[in-house]
């Protein structure tokens, strides 16, 4: 995300933005692209999974390019809870989806504990993997940055 | 050029393990990556009905014409095809879409190759199941079905319907169980389809107890042999009753003069035999002189284990000259028992012994062995067993005139005792069961039944048959060797060249019958002939169930099928109605206090039915095991594994003999008779009557539970344990996991009339409603009216769903 350039609101000290104001600002970019990488990692492994013909890893590939797009970009973005969050959901959230529409066919035949378990090994599967893609991505960029 | 610095390295690595550890298999784990991938993994196993219908709408160039398949509110098949080899092929790509993952682990287990699926643990199972000779006799029934032009057909036709379907599988629609044991569906042969057959046959006929009766008759001797182990039961319905005096060299037998302590040298305690002798059937026919509409009716219900998968897939077949409805064995072209428009056939076990052990005489280096006055070479048969994540291990099987030796230096298995023994049994010589299923799908009366049978080999079978024209019959159809009487009930000596059968009973001296004039075929595993038959031959027959229902029909008068349907699930044991007269004759109810007495009269007024609700049978169990087990005293003193006698002798014992010696305890210095050990047992029985260990349930539902398994034994694939009515002597023979695996009861006329019911569903898939939703019904003892359809027009307005195949 782009810094705030010094002076663009300088010379008119009526208008300066109060400090306030300025943690708010980033925050909220700081915020808006955390949300808007989430949503982007989560449709990107989506469409990636989807095509099933693919190894059921090729995900990560994306995830590690995401990572060096993000740090060419400079776009203000945690990584790997970002990526975590965005994994988890997904497969987490993709077993729990299929769990209802078919009528809890596989899962249910396990105990709720057994069921959640899976449930959530499956998001910490999709979270670890995709946040340390995007992490190593990031990691491989920095490291090519001079010191 | 920088270095690498650990900022990158440790993720980029910590990526690379996890990736590679969540894709591979990890102790018992399955690849989680893989499994718990929303899209593809097991999730995705809850979408049967889409899975489903993609593979049916799949174009497939393996049918010559157009062949359509109607699925009925039940999931039930209805293929209606133009050519034989279209019916089969589809039958395959259906059953295959069906039960895939059951056929093909039933293919690996007959064949000796779990190894391939579970990794070594599985060894030692692998080895005895290629040394009993399961494979090599597969191998060999191959040549021969494969040479009969309409077996071969069939069965390449099935084979390349069960491909079709592999090849338009991937990981998604993959059965679960690939998934979670990590490995594929393998293409499918006729070989394996021959396999299958050779795994019903060696869980059908797999009991011998050769070793033990051996030890009993030198134990006891001839005389007391032949009392507590007599080869005719006192009270029988045999298949064939000529009236005609039974032979006494079939009756009595002699010990035989090789059978002495010097032969039996190498004996030592016996180990408990896999197999289950209780496995039975029951089927009976009535003469249209019988029932309501004049129609002949015929019943069968195969006692199997029960497990889901369940063994049976329901379906109907229907080509030019067939039009057949029934079950079929999946992995197996055509139906196994059913019905077609004119004649209706049904299956019991025949229960003939079939397996024998050869004591053997070799060379200490293995390479001779002495055989009717001379030394011949032993041949070998190197058996690779490929073993998952593991080097191959490479079997050698030695092989004498009688068959492979089993169990040698290198493979004590389980039974020790039989080492350097060679082991016959029919199933390992080339035999062609399918063409007798080919054959009935279109036969049109009686002698079309005869020739369809005629191939029948292994195991032994009774075959029941009730035709449109009114003809009933019934043939007790196998190989069955000509045997001196004795002859394979013990060990034999391996290196005498008359104890190895040279022929086999002539197919019209096998036990049948046509038209009685009783107009009743009664077949539940008994014994098929009396003793005026002229061949010997010995198995592991049960009288009471035949008797039952003998006595059932004998006074039913005029009978309809539902009151067929209701016989099928009577609980009363025939041999609990014989014994329990004597038991409460013995006891003196003055004696007792009024709570025990109260008890006592509730005994006395039981009726022999094995029904859920009541709980008087369970002290009738207890009672009647502790006079068994008081009266046998004396075996426990033998140092080998030995059989109790069958409670049909020791009620004969009971009645006829009541001073015995066996009835006095060894551990008394008082003589007892029987009336003494029964009173002594009831106080005993009833103390733990009434004392039942916590959760053995108040009655005798809760007592005895029917458990049915998913094949892998894991519990949450199977159904979850239901309290349960029956008895394995009475008709509704359930026990533990094994018990009526399908019901069937069909009336013949203008239009056969059937209903059936497994305890199963017809998918194997887990994730399908249709995996287990006859369970109930099945349990409640309900039935399902089969639809029969005459033709393709009546098949589409009478089903739901419709696939067409090209």
């Amino acid at each position: 995300m782009k810094k705030l350039k010094k002076g663009v609101a300088g010379n008119l000290s009526l208008n300066k933005p109060s400090l306030k104001y300025m943690k708010k600002q980033h925050f909220m970019h700081k915020y808006s692209a955390n949300l808007l990488a989430f949503v982007s990692i989560a449709a990107i492994i989506t469409f990636c999974m989807k095509i099933e013909v693919l190894p059921w890893w090729t995900f990560i590939i994306p995830m590690v390019a995401g990572g060096i797009l993000i740090v060419i970009k400079k776009w203000n973005v945690a990584c790997f809870p970002v990526g975590f969050l965005a994994g988890f959901a997904v497969w987490a959230g993709g077993n729990l989806y299929y769990h209802n529409i078919y009528g809890g066919a596989i899962l249910g035949r396990l105990d709720m504990g057994n069921a959640a378990i899976a449930i959530l090994f499956a998001g910490i599967i999709g979270g670890l993997l995709t946040g340390l893609a995007l992490y190593t991505g990031k990691a491989f960029m920095q490291e090519r940055k001079p010191a | 050029m920088k270095f690498i610095k650990a900022d990158f390295l440790f993720p980029a690595l910590a990526l690379a393990v996890l990736t590679y550890a969540f894709s591979q298999q990890l102790f018992n784990a399955p690849p989680l990556g893989k499994v718990l991938d929303p899209f593809i993994g097991v999730i995705q196993n809850g979408n049967d009905d889409e899975t489903f219908s993609s593979a049916m709408k799949i174009d497939r160039s393996g049918v010559k014409e157009k062949t359509t398949v109607f699925f009925d509110d039940r999931m039930v098949p209805h293929i209606f095809a133009k050519n034989e080899e279209d019916l089969y092929f589809t039958q395959g790509y259906v059953t295959a879409s069906l039960r895939l993952w059951q056929m093909d682990f039933l293919s690996y287990a007959s064949a000796g190759r779990l190894c391939e699926i579970f990794g070594k643990g599985m060894l030692s199972y692998d080895r005895k199941q290629r040394r009993v000779g399961i494979l090599e006799g597969a191998r060999q029934s191959l040549k021969v079905v494969e040479g009969d032009t309409t077996t071969g057909r069939a069965l390449t036709a099935y084979t390349r319907g069960v491909n079709a379907y592999i090849s338009q599988l991937n990981y998604k629609s993959m059965p679960l169980e690939y998934k979670l044991l990590n490995y594929k569906p393998e293409q499918w042969t006729n070989l394996k389809t021959v396999l299958i057959s050779k795994y019903m046959a060696s869980i059908l006929s797999g009991t011998e107890q050769d070793y033990l009766m051996s030890n009993l008759m030198l134990a006891l001797q001839e005389t007391e042999f032949n009392k507590l182990f007599p080869a005719f039961a006192a009270r029988s319905s045999p298949l064939i009753n000529s009236g005609v005096r039974t032979d006494p060299s079939m009756a009595f037998l002699k010990k035989p003069a090789y059978l002495d302590y010097s032969f039996m040298t190498s004996n030592s305690i016996l180990s408990e035999n896999t197999y289950n002798s209780r496995l039975g059937s029951n089927s009976w026919v009535i003469g249209g002189q019988h029932t309501v509409s004049g129609n002949p009716i015929l019943c069968n219900d195969p006692h199997l284990d029960l497990t889901l998968p369940a063994i049976w897939l329901e379906m109907q077949l229907s080509c030019p000259g067939i039009n057949e409805y029934g079950v079929a064995i999946p992995g197996t072209p055509a139906v196994t028992i059913g019905f077609n428009r004119d004649i209706a056939w049904g299956i019991t076990n025949g229960e003939d012994d079939v397996k024998d052990w050869y004591k053997l005489k070799m060379t200490s280096d293995l390479r001779k062995y002495y055989f009717n006055g001379q030394w011949l070479d032993l041949t070998t048969v190197i058996e690779p067993i490929f073993i998952k994540d593991d080097k191959t291990v490479y079997d050698t099987i030695y092989h004498t005139i009688q068959g492979p030796v089993v169990y040698d230096k290198s493979f004590s298995g389980s039974e020790p005792e039989i080492r350097y023994h060679a082991l016959r049994w029919q199933l390992q010589q080339p035999s062609n069961e399918f063409r007798t299923f080919l054959l009935l799908a279109k036969a049109k009366d009686h002698a079309d039944f005869k020739e369809a049978v005629r191939s029948y080999s292994c195991p032994s079978q009774n075959f029941t048959f009730a035709g449109r024209n009114h003809d009933i019959a019934a043939i007790h159809q196998g190989k069955m060797a000509v045997k001196w009487p004795g002859q394979g009930e013990f060990v034999l000596d391996g290196t005498l060249q008359e104890h190895l059968p040279a022929r086999y009973i002539p197919e019209d001296s096998l036990p049948q019958q046509l038209n009685p004039s009783s107009g009743l075929i009664v077949s539940a595993n008994q014994r098929p002939t009396d003793g005026s038959y002229p061949y010997f031959y010995n198995g592991y027959y049960t009288e009471n169930r035949a008797n039952r229902i003998r006595t059932l029909l004998d006074t039913a008068g005029k009978v309809d099928v539902a009151r067929m349907e209701r016989m099928l699930l009577d609980n009363t044991s025939d041999l609990a109605i014989e014994v329990l007269p004597q038991l409460v004759a013995a006891v003196e109810p003055s004696v007792l206090n009024t709570s025990d007495r109260a008890t006592f009269d509730s005994l006395k007024r039981w009726n022999g039915a094995y029904d859920a609700a009541g709980k008087i049978a369970i002290l009738y169990d207890l009672w009647w095991a502790k006079v068994r087990d008081m009266t046998w005293d004396e075996f426990s003193h033998f140092s080998f594994g030995y059989k109790l006698p069958d409670d049909g002798t020791l009620l004969a014992l009971i009645r006829d003999h009541p001073s015995d010696s066996y009835f006095d305890l060894q551990s008394t210095a008082a003589r007892e008779s029987a009336p003494d050990i029964i009173r002594k047992a009831f106080p005993l029985a009833l103390e733990e009557y009434r004392h039942m260990p916590g959760g053995r349930g108040d009655n005798w539902g809760q007592y005895h539970q029917v458990v049915i398994m998913h094949l892998l034994k894991l519990r949450e694939l199977g159904y979850p344990a239901m309290p349960s009515a029956g008895n394995p002597e009475a008709i509704n023979a359930i026990n533990g996991t094994m018990g009526p695996s399908w019901r069937m009861v069909v009336e013949l006329g203008d239009r056969p009339v059937g209903y059936g019911i497994y305890p199963g569903g017809q998918s194997g898939n887990i994730g399908s409603r249709y995996y287990n939703n006859f369970v109930e019904d099945w349990h409640n003892g309900q039935y399902y009216k089969l639809k029969y359809f005459l033709s393709h027009e009546e098949a589409k307005k009478g089903s739901g769903r419709e696939f067409i195949f090209k």
